[in-house]
């Protein structure tokens, strides 16, 4: 009986042995397949590639500047709410729970400058690799670090704490701030240094970098820094985060979510209602009650009120026509916003005519009458004429957040009880293994 | 030679696709449509056996001289028990199901027609199997249908179980395609429902349906079992039978049932004094169902041929929406002489599609009439509808276009008595078009589509199948017989997505994608290949005793490049205790069985490759940006099931029971991990680290109540249940829905806590509270069926509990302040209300968790055997009238249209949302077969 059991095993033994080996010998090539749609990570280390990783890392950083403006808008006095997703609107009353199974959409704003953050040190380090020590002077080495510290600095205009890098804890915007400052001071001799096409190629990295300084500087209150910085920048420069019609993650999501021929998921904060032109479709200017064109509002010219209803059927709607293209450009920086650094510095130190003067500056390039230094209480006419210019200036390219925390204002200009600033994104804190479920510290609230 | 007549000894008539064999040999042929078999070569003393699903089985010994022949007729007695059917899938060769311990299920595919009129596959199976789940998710006409088997055993991987056609692998999509290929204009094609490959099949040529429940029975098929195996056998001619002719002709209509909330919109009127329409009376039509079949078959002394062609053609009941199918078969034997046996199948299928539109989408039909605000309606917007018009949704195109072939060789040697061998080569190749057109001239501002949208969408997929089967049969000592079965199976398969979308037309008269100013493209590819060895020997003891162990051997093309061959082992005993004299008398068949057994699945084709995405940034620059993190060690999901169970039969076969339970272990199982985001990879990483637990039972009864000439009852009774757990996340972060001890894609919320009347707010749970599993954990299918001389009765009745999902609908439409339950609460000329105003608060900040609890009556027939005197002075042959209502009703505590409703139609789990979704339709028909 043994040996019949033994000799069964065997031929079955042998049966299969016979079988896995003619298939192993035969067919191990045929288990080899390619993906014909990316690259493998050996694959990218081909220098022919490397323009297109740096692209990749500066372009990501660009596309997430949509969906960054909508949330740090919402959550401000800027934009509002007329979407039918919760989560949104849990952004725009300032309730967000973050208890929700899901990520919730002001997540996507973080994620988003996150993994372009990491492309760009990913990218870095793929170019050390591949280039060696060249890699210093490489125009595209300059393209990916200042696109790692442009991200550090949008999370830090963003959100209460951020990781400083992959995987790490989180520390505050401060932080974020200065190590956005110090990466872009680390750069400037090495943009001076690295072989650029041309004068204008490198002076649009500098113009970016100082712009990036000026900025920094002045949100860590350093005052003296970003007056140089915002000097240095040359006049008529802008940093655009520049969209396409492509494809549909390449639109500027800006426009997709907030015209009348698209989404219909938000609009301008009502407050600003009172001042819109249902006649001519821009926002009144509250110093002049001019027409602003820097804020145009699309209306229903057939409803009594001029206005629409959201995708949720029930909220008023302006349609936000400044990006009215799927393709339309946000800028991200420019010298109109340097002006107004210049202008706030001067407001600090107590210079109101400057301040004034800088401010009209803008007003003149877009046709608005001049504005004059009130003759009681200047100090806070200035600033809130101030206020007002950044809000019109970079209308709805995700500063707004920040002065109204950096000022104090969610209480009285937005409501009580809200958080002031974007907590950090739940996918963060979920899978990163430093912070941990339940792991983010912060906004306070308002 | 043998002659001879089978027929049922109930109803007189002639049994069709009887297996009738010489014992000990390999002589035997199948009865053809008049119950008429022939048997060449027998001569002298031998037994010759009969057996045929749902009867029992018969012999006799007759006795054939030389050069002449013998009359042996049949009369079959129904059985309630099918232990002598003989099954062959994932069994290592033809074996009679008593000789089997895993669990498995036959179904009798012309049998459910005959009483259960189906226009598809998926839609036989319904309520047929224990433990088989096989239900409409929405969709409208050509909506997948959800299918799968004993609950969820992944993360991630696909439900569905594999299936196969005759030995040929056969592609089982159900799913939307499309959003992969980045669709330009708005959501999903037609809101995120797909087209089921699987109901391409004409029903009506399906013999029989094996089905192996899960990885103890599918272990022989390795790294694509896990889910079970379901495995389809066409119909065959038979040998030295003349033609027989069989027609069929079915007319009928859809009907949705009208239970939208909107039958208060009509006391509204817009502000141009449009009164607001109920989409109830209006859109919810009878569309009209045709359709036609035909098939032939018989054969000669070696050959034989089935040849059909069937037509159909379904509008639903929203509109438009309309399936339109033909299918052209041919399949041919040929026994070239005692050793060589050969077997040749093709089947065409054309399948099109008018696509409903549905789901989570703008373009929802009914889902814009049903969102849309009363108090709004206008001439153009009849029914206030939220983001489309109506007409102009009706104007939209949206279809699929499916050319699907499956082909299959298999060559039978038998060089010796008691060896065998099988070769089976296939093919299934599935080429789809799905094109979806916005006219110009419509306004679809809303899915953000202006001046038309053209998409031009395309799949092919094949599939190539390789498997061999070698069998040697031989005795050992001590009466122990041993069935040694070993070989090989491959498949491999190619899928190709293409698109083409046009955007933006000059105006109306134009409509393909180059007439469009701007034009888009889009190209997928991917490939998968598997190769398995297996051996495997059937003991067998005392014709009592059988115990079967196997094992089986895997590469692919997808596990990780650290990882080698996956193996699957198994082993099985079933003990038969008939023919013991202790035995009462009543209990005549009763078989205990045992299974242990492992399947596996494997990962996405390129899910274990790290890769670099290129894509283009700053307008047409192209950009590499990290992508899959890949897993170089990612390896199958490897489930392990233990099944113990019986089946029995009673009182002359006349009672049947069958019972498992089972204990299905997923280890491996495959989570998506999702890196930090500072981390960069924008997709998460496969990791094998989940573990998943189904511990269920299924027990079925079926009832041969009275079976006499004129009156003839049965009652089918299937209950299964089943609770599935995640036993283990690794070293995974449990999500808020992914955690040890809850089920998979369970359903999890924040939870409504109390309301403040000062703030008129609503307080929340602090965290996501867990509502309860996404699918049933109790299922309970009955269906008597009721012969009364020509008159025959039939009822399927079904009930399922313990499911819960999100039922997205109801806060949407309080969000949108509207629907009936909104409207409800409104006072005088629809002014606000504080419950309505509170009412309005809770649905803006919660989602709405309702149980999918439900009793549904899903099939009531009539049917009526023509007497030959009528069908005769007809020029009909045999001939039944068949009427027949599907989706009958269905009761249910939700405040939904359908507990079963899904907006993905029949994706994973993963997704168990109703969103827009439209329930299948109650389909009223009338069907005439006659057979020639």
């Amino acid at each position: 009986m043994h040996d019949l059991f033994r000799r069964g095993t065997r031929i079955a033994g042998c049966a299969l042995a016979a079988v896995s080996v003619a298939l192993v010998t035969a067919c191990h090539d045929i288990l080899q397949v390619q993906n014909p749609q990316a690259f493998t990570n050996e694959a990218a280390n081909n220098p022919n590639l490397l323009p297109a990783v740096a692209a990749g890392a500066e372009g990501q950083f660009q596309l997430s500047t949509a969906t960054f403006a909508i949330m740090t808008g919402m959550l401000s006095d800027e934009l509002q709410n007329t979407s039918t997703w919760i989560d949104w609107k849990q952004v725009s009353d300032g309730d967000i729970t973050k208890n929700w199974p899901t990520a919730g959409a002001y997540s996507g704003a973080q994620d988003g400058l996150l993994r372009a953050r990491f492309d760009a040190i990913s990218a870095a380090d793929r170019f050390h690799t591949v280039m060696g020590d060249s890699v210093r002077t490489s125009p595209l080495f300059i393209q990916v670090e200042i696109t790692r510290a442009w991200a550090d600095l949008m999370l830090a205009m963003g959100f209460c704490e951020t990781p400083p890098g992959p995987g790490m804890p989180t520390v505050s915007d401060t932080a974020m701030f200065q190590q956005a400052r110090d990466s872009l001071k680390a750069l400037l001799p090495l943009i001076q240094a690295a072989h650029f096409q041309s004068a204008a190629d490198r002076n649009a990295r500098l113009n970016f970098a100082n712009a990036g300084l000026a900025r920094a500087s002045l949100m860590l209150g350093n005052y003296g820094d970003a007056d140089t910085y915002a000097k240095a920048v040359t006049p008529g420069f802008e940093y655009d985060a520049i969209y396409s019609t492509n494809s549909g993650s390449q639109n500027n999501n800006m426009t997709v979510q907030g015209t009348f021929t698209n989404n219909r998921s938000y609009t301008i904060r009502n407050i600003w209602d009172q001042y819109v032109d249902t006649l001519t479709g821009f926002m009144r200017d509250p110093l002049s009650g001019q027409d602003d064109p820097r804020i145009p509002l699309g209306h229903d010219n057939n409803n009594a009120t001029g206005k629409w209803y959201g995708a949720d059927g029930i909220s008023p709607f302006y349609s936000m026509t400044k990006y009215i293209n799927l393709n339309s450009p946000i800028p991200i920086t420019n010298s109109a916003e340097m002006i107004l650094i210049e202008a706030e510095v001067a407001w600090h130190g107590g210079d109101y005519a400057t301040a004034v003067s800088l401010m009209n500056k803008n007003r003149e390039a877009v046709g608005l009458p001049d504005l004059t230094v009130p003759a009681t209480d200047p100090q806070t006419g200035v600033f809130n004429m101030l206020l007002q210019e950044r809000f019109a200036t970079m209308f709805a390219q995700g500063d707004r957040l920040q002065d109204i925390y950096r000022f104090g204002l969610m209480g009285t200009r937005v409501g009580h009880d809200r958080p002031l600033k974007l907590p950090l994104s739940y996918n963060e804190e979920q899978n990163n293994r430093s912070i941990g479920p339940g792991g983010g510290k912060c906004p306070g609230r308002s | 030679m043998i002659t001879g007549t089978v027929t049922d000894r109930g109803t007189g008539q002639p049994l069709q696709g009887a297996s009738v064999l010489i014992a000990g040999t390999e002589l035997g042929g199948m009865t053809d449509g008049r119950g008429h078999y022939v048997i060449r070569g027998a001569s002298g003393k031998v037994t010759v056996r009969v057996q045929r699903i749902g009867f029992r089985p018969g012999s006799k010994v007759v006795t054939v001289p030389d050069g002449d022949s013998v009359v042996a007729n049949f009369e079959l007695a129904v059985s309630a028990v099918q232990l002598n059917q003989v099954v062959t899938t994932g069994t290592g060769g033809a074996v009679e199901k008593r000789e089997i311990g895993a669990p498995l299920a036959i179904v009798d595919v012309a049998q459910v027609q005959a009483v259960k009129p189906s226009g598809d596959m998926t839609q036989v199976l319904e309520g047929q199997v224990a433990g088989l789940r096989s239900v409409s998710v929405g969709g409208g006409v050509g909506g997948a249908m959800d299918l799968r088997i004993r609950g969820a055993s992944s993360f991630t991987l696909d439900q569905r179980p594999v299936v196969y056609i005759d030995g040929v692998k056969v592609d089982n999509r159900a799913t939307d395609w499309t959003a992969s290929l980045g669709n330009q204009g708005c959501c999903n094609f037609n809101g995120g429902v797909g087209e089921d490959r699987l109901s391409d099949l004409n029903p009506s040529d399906i013999d029989h349906i094996e089905i192996l429940k899960g990885a103890a029975a599918a272990t022989l098929y390795g790294s694509e079992a896990s889910n079970g195996v379901i495995q389809i056998f066409t119909k065959h001619g038979q040998t030295d039978s003349p033609p027989q002719w069989t027609i069929g002709a079915g007319m009928g209509f859809d009907r949705q049932r009208p239970n939208y909330p909107t039958k208060l919109y009509p006391n509204f009127s817009g502000p141009d004094g449009t009164r607001a329409l109920d989409m109830n009376k209006t859109l919810i039509k009878s569309g009209p169902y045709g359709s036609y079949d035909i098939e032939v078959r018989g054969g000669a002394q070696k050959a034989t041929y089935y040849v059909s062609g069937a037509y159909s053609d379904e509008t639903g009941s929203i509109q438009p929406n309309d399936q339109k199918r033909g299918n052209l078969r041919v399949n041919v034997t040929w026994d070239a002489n005692t050793k060589w046996k050969f077997d040749v199948r093709s089947a065409f299928d054309h399948n099109m599609i008018n696509s409903l539109q549905s789901g989570n989408n703008w373009t929802s039909l009914t889902g814009n009439a049903s969102n849309g605000d009363p108090r709004q309606a206008s001439k153009l917007r009849p029914y206030g509808e939220a983001w489309v018009s109506v007409a102009d949704i009706q104007r939209m195109t949206s279809y699929n276009s499916a050319n699907h072939w499956t082909g299959g060789l298999t060559i039978n040697y038998q060089p010796f008595a008691h060896f065998q061998n099988r070769l089976t080569l296939g093919n299934d190749q599935v080429s789809e078009a799905k094109v979806r057109f916005f006219p110009p001239d419509g306004n679809y501002t809303s899915a953000y589509v202006h001046n038309g949208e053209k998409d031009d969408d395309y799949r092919n997929q094949t599939i190539y199948t390789a498997d061999y089967l070698g069998q040697i049969s031989f005795k050992l000592p001590f009466g122990i017989g041993s069935d040694l079965a070993f070989g090989g199976q491959g498949y491999y398969n190619t899928e190709w997505l293409s698109a083409a979308i046009g955007k933006v037309f000059a105006g109306p008269g134009v409509s393909t994608v180059s007439s469009a100013s701007q034009t888009f493209g889009g190209e997928i590819y991917t490939h998968q290949v598997n190769m398995g060895g297996l051996v495997q020997d059937r003991f067998s003891y005392g014709d009592r005793l059988f115990t079967t162990v196997g094992f089986r051997i895997d590469g692919n093309s997808a596990f990780g490049k650290n990882y080698g061959f996956q193996k699957y082992p198994k082993i099985d005993v079933a003990y038969n205790l008939d023919g013991y004299k202790w035995l009462p008398a009543w209990i005549n068949s009763f078989k205990l069985r045992g299974a242990i057994g492992k399947a596996g699945k494997a990962p996405g084709p390129y899910d274990a490759f790290l890769t670099l995405a290129p894509g283009a940034v700053f307008t047409n620059t192209p950009a590499l940006v990290p992508a899959s993190p890949g897993n170089l060690d990612l390896k199958p999901e490897v489930t392990t099931e233990i099944d113990a169970g019986f089946d029995a039969g009673f009182f002359h076969d006349r009672l049947g029971l069958s019972g498992s339970v089972f204990r299905s272990g997923t280890n491996d199982a495959i989570l998506a991990i999702p890196l930090p985001p500072s981390s960069g990879f924008s997709q998460a990483q496969q990791q094998n680290v989940g573990g998943i637990v189904n511990r269920g039972w299924d027990f079925s009864i079926s009832w041969v109540t009275i079976d006499s000439r004129d009156l003839e009852v049965h009652n089918d009774l299937k209950l299964d249940g089943n609770h599935n757990k995640i036993t283990d996340l690794g070293s995974a972060t449990p999500t808020t829905t992914v955690r040890v001890g809850y089920p998979v894609g369970g359903i999890w919320a924040v939870a409504p806590k109390s309301y403040d009347p000062g703030t008129k707010k609503w307080t929340s749970t602090d965290t996501a509270v867990f509502f309860g599993p996404p699918m049933p954990t109790f299922n309970l299918s009955y269906s008597p069926m009721v012969r009364f001389k020509q008159f025959q009765a039939y009822m399927l009745l079904t009930a399922a509990r313990g499911a819960k999902f999100y039922n997205s609908d109801r806060p949407y439409r309080f969000r949108e302040h509207t629907g009936d339950e909104y409207l409800k609460l409104l006072g005088p000329g629809g002014a606000d209300t504080p419950a309505a105003d509170s009412t309005v608060n809770l649905w803006s900040h919660f989602t709405d968790i309702e149980s999918r609890d439900n009793v549904e009556l899903r099939e009531i027939s009539l049917a009526w055997s023509v007497p030959r005197s009528l069908s005769s002075f007809a020029k009909l042959g045999e001939t039944t009238v068949t009427f027949s209502v599907h989706n009958v009703m269905w009761w249910d505590h939700c405040a939904c249209q359908d507990p079963y409703t899904n907006w993905a139609g029949a994706s994973a789990f993963g997704v168990s949302s109703a969103f827009l979704t439209d329930p299948s339709p109650r389909q009223f028909r009338l069907t005439i077969r006659s057979r020639y």
